[in-house]
């Protein structure tokens, strides 16, 4: 936690910097992406899935207990 | 095939280039490789998933993930006969320019030893230029590919935003990075180009490309137009680097070229308008490393320029009401990305350094944030723009290697790699 505030507080010196450096740009629209995000539509086909997929996944789970998922409480 | 693959199966990694090897399962890919790819031996930058390999992303955070899956273009690299030898070293989470920032410690530069190699592809650019493999996977948010090619003495490109899938891409930036090839020549790395572009619908900013850049290359330089930023000149920190670049505006003049001055005017905006993006984006992409699905919590276990993009980005989304900075970046960017379109306008290609300054030794520990971002200077626009962007090997300074930065119209790879690979014929 000392360390984040450090940071913190070096970065937000940091963050102003950037900030001065911006600040003629002139208000104008935003580029957010510079390819458009589409909606894209999968044709209708019989779906496909590799089954040692979810063992696999399985095993990236922290912890196992009883066939369930033991994760930290949230803090 | 075999006798070739066990040659570069027993070098040593003295460069700590590679997280982890993976022989037999080469082994095996080798004996079934056909395709385009077949016999070419590949490092795969550990952002990257494969199926069954470690994707650790450099970071502890990621020490025990094994990807359960392939990328869209690990399955196009399989698919071609590509023979996969691991998964290359890079700075945590790509947060990093110079290839130190890695958990599993930093990787030394092949071509200029005891300096670093550039990142945050730091072991996919040294692996290739040390002769461990053909070929590498990178991936560029801000300079991550033509950086360490460049320090190397390698050629890497960043393609045009969405000509190659990031489906299986572990994002850090997702609005600016691309995956691209790193090779020892041009024509190697538009192979591999060739390999993974192409329309994903698992990517939903994936665009359609031409493709066929390798058959196509023309290295003819005769009346092709090249645009020079007055700008580039004014920032480049090093005389050296100015010397090698100037020279190499000379060679493509003498090669029939016609070399033009054009302005990038908010060039110095670059790095303020990248960083306040990639804090933002950053954090909001590292939320899943909660330690509840996989892997360590991130804050518990990162290092320290990671952790900065993560508390930054905090403060700078909780701040957002004010619309002074992200907002701002998004607004700069537009600016930016508009400059950069006009200068490419009336000519083929933009070209310059790729760096401002030569790689810093390994040992010298830089902590101002400053001293490593500046490294990104000329690389940035190319990706606050999407536009192709690589580098080629120009010359050195003194030995250690630096390269010219060939910058095309979006989704002109094509022309970017021309005049690259006719550079390339010169030298």
């Amino acid at each position: 936690m000392p360390h984040e505030k450090r940071l913190l507080e070096e970065g937000k010196k940091l963050i102003e910097e950037f900030s001065q450096a911006l600040k003629d740009v002139p208000d104008t629209e935003e580029t957010h992406y510079v390819a458009d995000l589409k909606n894209v539509t999968r044709p209708d086909g019989k779906g496909s899935c590799d089954p040692q997929f979810p063992g696999k996944f399985e095993k990236l789970a922290p912890k196992w207990d009883y066939g369930y998922v033991k994760v930290e409480k949230r803090r | 095939m075999s006798e070739h693959l066990e040659q570069l199966l027993e070098k040593k990694d003295e460069l700590n280039a590679f997280i982890k090897k993976y022989p037999e399962e080469a082994r095996k890919q080798a004996k079934a490789s056909k395709g385009r790819l077949a016999g070419k031996t590949l490092a795969i930058k550990s952002c990257i998933c494969v199926d069954g390999y470690l994707t650790s992303c450099g970071s502890k955070t990621l020490e025990n993930y094994v990807a359960p899956y392939d990328a869209t273009v690990i399955e196009r690299i399989k698919g071609e006969g590509g023979v996969i030898l691991g998964m290359a070293n890079m700075d945590e989470f790509a947060c990093g320019v110079s290839g130190e920032s890695s958990y599993y410690g930093p990787t030394d530069n092949p071509a200029a030893r005891g300096r670093v190699p550039g990142g945050s592809s730091s072991g996919s650019a040294a692996a290739v230029a040390a002769g461990y493999v053909d070929m590498a996977l990178g991936s560029d948010t801000g300079g991550s590919i033509r950086n360490p090619a460049c320090h190397c003495g390698v050629v890497g490109l960043k393609p045009t935003y969405g000509v190659v899938s990031r489906y299986g891409l572990c994002d850090m930036s997702m609005s600016l990075e691309q995956i691209g090839p790193i090779a020892r020549n041009v024509k190697d790395a538009a192979l591999l180009l060739d390999v993974m572009a192409g329309y994903d619908p698992k990517d939903a900013t994936s665009l359609k490309s031409e493709g066929g850049y390798a058959d196509k290359l023309d290295t003819n330089l005769k009346g092709k137009k090249v645009g020079y930023p007055k700008q580039f000149d004014e920032l480049i920190a090093d005389e050296g680097i100015r010397t090698v670049v100037r020279a190499a505006l000379d060679k493509l003049r003498d090669a029939g070229a016609k070399v033009v001055d054009v302005e990038l005017p908010s060039l110095d905006k670059g790095i303020p308008t990248y960083y306040l993006n990639v804090y933002v984006e950053f954090f909001s992409a590292t939320r899943k490393y909660d330690g509840r699905r996989y892997g360590h919590k991130i804050e518990d276990v990162c290092g320290e320029e990671v952790l900065r993009r993560i508390v930054l980005g905090s403060y700078i989304s909780q701040k957002e009401w004010q619309g002074k900075y992200y907002r701002k970046a998004l607004q700069a960017r537009s600016v930016i990305r508009s400059e950069l379109m006009r200068a490419l306008k009336d000519v083929d290609v933009l070209a310059g350094p790729v760096v401002p300054s030569l790689p810093h030794k390994l040992k010298e520990k830089i902590t101002d944030p400053r001293i490593l971002y500046a490294y990104d200077m000329f690389t940035v626009p190319g990706n606050l723009a999407g536009v192709p962007a690589g580098s080629v090997p120009a010359g050195d300074v003194n030995g250690i290697p630096t390269g010219l930065q060939v910058i095309g119209k979006p989704l002109e790879e094509q022309g970017v790699l021309d005049v690259m690979a006719g550079f390339e014929k010169l030298s």
